[in-house]
């Protein structure tokens, strides 16, 4: 109830970007399989362009579950399937989902290279593959004739997601949020802290076991701040991974259905060849996206010229970025909670 | 000042193409049926409902609930596959859309599902009834439509559209709207609908495949 009621309100205050996200439901309208999370059908003045994305997917859709049906005649149309899959995947990420929302805005908080960007959407989008086949091998293998449904195991799978996401986004938040204090009274520490940089990785290596770093940071309590360096510089590996798990928790819907088909009809390596071709055109989208995301932060700050003005907006985008992860996840996840 | 004002820009812009998501689409397609009965007193008595589901979709309803693992549903497997979907379905009106002069008019609660398994699909059979009495000399509209997006239900020709009972007067035709057209047609209602109808009950009247009553 609390949970649903912040959610309502960071809907609020997110506005207009995030209306569409608010419908979020994972329980599809017949009860059995899941929805994407996405948009309800809704007016507005990307209707027609909504509208031409959810055409193309359609038909993909279509020709794809007749390749399956041609597989269970044919085992050589499996080709067929794979590329479709490709293709499919490509166009479904340009549609709804959380993943590149997630990427993108993590991006934004953090990153400034691109070629990041696009490796954690190639390794996201390859554990989504992997989740899938994991809950689809489970549910055929384990749960089939049990009371567990893979509608449920999915929906626990997603609402996990989720509430990842918002943890995630909270303690980017939090990081964002701390070091400016310090940055900025002990600015010559935080130049000094470079030095530290390698003891502080050290500090971190034993701290495996909780979910995010800022609680090291947190208790780090030592003299020297944290290095700047660390929070916005290099590829923070350990924080990357956790934007991957979080993302890549949640399968495809559209993996899904083509592992359980596949499986039925004993068609497993077909599916799993398929999955990953899907995986690898959804990473080709996210990663676009993603770039896009960077680019525009990029141009952003250097419009805004040098100076304090600029470390404010870098600061300010990067703070956005990491609320925009956090507000993301409470809503989609009061969305799986109420459906 | 111009700075700021361009930051803010790149920055809104960014943040837009990011989560902007679409439309959901469909992941399920059913070929349907409807027939519209027609008692003597002109009221719509009933309108009776076949969809029958590709074969994708059917082999996930086979992997969740054939409970015994035999590749076959049995009767109790298929009364649990009916009670869910009817749950699900009484969330959305049942899809349903009748439009009396513009005004929708809601169904009563469904109690008939049946499923069963043909060649592999799925097909399911129920009945709704109109809350309050729907007479056919007042033209009304029948549609049915996932507000969703989940489920697209196609009715292959207008062969699957019936109505039974009618007086000689009346005719019926079937209208697949064009989602573009219908999108011109009506951007002020969609901007509208777009903040204020989360279910999406707008797009229903307007995109659902649909029979047209006249009666002269």
């Amino acid at each position: 109830m609390t949970r649903n009621g912040a959610a309502r309100l960071t809907l609020i205050a997110a506005g207009l970007i995030l209306v569409a996200a608010g419908a979020a439901s994972a329980q599809s309208s017949l009860g059995i399989g899941a929805n994407e999370v996405g948009a309800a059908p809704s007016g507005g003045p990307f209707a027609g362009f909504f509208l031409w994305v959810a055409e193309m997917q359609r038909s993909f859709y279509r020709e794809m579950t007749s390749a399956l049906k041609a597989m269970r005649q044919d085992g050589s149309s499996a080709w067929l399937l794979v590329g479709l899959s490709f293709l499919y995947g490509i166009f479904h990420a340009a549609g709804p989902g959380h993943g590149k929302a997630v990427i993108s805005s993590y991006m934004l908080a953090n990153e400034t290279l691109l070629r990041r960007g696009v490796i954690l959407s190639f390794i996201s989008a390859m554990l989504q593959a992997v989740s899938a086949i994991v809950l689809v091998s489970v549910a055929f293998l384990v749960l089939r004739g049990t009371a567990i449904k893979m509608t449920d195991a999915t929906w626990f799978m997603e609402a996990a997601s989720y509430a990842l996401i918002a943890l995630f986004g909270f303690w980017l938040l939090v990081t964002k949020l701390r070091p400016r204090r310090q940055v900025a009274s002990l600015s010559s520490a935080a130049v000094h802290g470079h030095g530290h940089a390698h003891s502080h990785d050290h500090h971190h290596g034993h701290d495996h076991h909780h979910h995010g770093e800022g609680d090291v940071c947190a208790t780090c309590g030592h003299a020297h701040a944290p290095d700047p360096k660390m929070l916005a510089g290099p590829m923070n590996w350990r924080s990357a991974w956790a934007a991957v798990a979080a993302v890549g928790l949640r399968p495809c819907s559209g993996a899904l259905i083509v592992l359980t088909f596949a499986m039925l009809n004993g068609l497993i390596a077909g599916g799993v060849l398929s999955v990953f071709a899907m995986a690898v055109g959804t990473a080709i989208t996210v990663s676009v996206l993603a770039t896009i995301a960077v680019t525009a932060k990029n141009a952003a700050l250097k419009f805004s010229g040098s100076g304090a003005m600029s470390a404010r907006l870098h600061r300010g985008i990067e703070i956005g970025g990491a609320a925009l992860v956090m507000v993301l996840g409470m809503i989609l996840f009061g969305g799986a909670l109420a459906s | 000042m111009i700075r700021i004002v361009a930051s803010a820009f790149f920055c809104l812009a960014g943040l837009l193409g990011l989560a902007f998501p679409a439309l959901a689409h469909p992941h399920v397609f059913a070929d349907a049926r409807l027939e519209v009965d027609v008692a003597p007193d002109g009221n719509v008595s009933v309108m009776r409902h076949v969809w029958r589901f590709d074969e994708v979709f059917s082999s996930t309803v086979m992997l969740e609930f054939d409970s015994d693992t035999d590749n076959k549903m049995e009767i109790p497997e298929l009364e649990e596959v009916a009670s869910v979907v009817t749950e699900s379905l009484a969330e959305f009106n049942y899809f349903q859309t009748i439009l009396v002069h513009g005004e929708s008019i809601d169904v009563k609660p469904v109690t008939d599902m049946k499923a069963l398994f043909d060649d592999g699909q799925l097909i399911i059979f129920f009945t709704t009834q109109p809350v309050t009495p729907v007479n056919i000399k007042s033209s009304p509209s029948f549609g049915v439509y996932d507000p969703t997006f989940y489920t697209a239900i196609d009715f292959p020709d207008d062969s699957q559209m019936v109505l039974e009972g009618a007086p000689q007067s009346c005719t019926h035709t079937m209208i697949v709207p064009d989602p573009d057209e219908a999108l011109a047609q009506n951007q002020a209602t969609l901007t509208d609908a777009f903040f204020n109808d989360p279910q999406g009950t707008t797009w229903s009247k307007l995109l659902a495949t649909r029979m047209e009553v006249s009666c002269k």
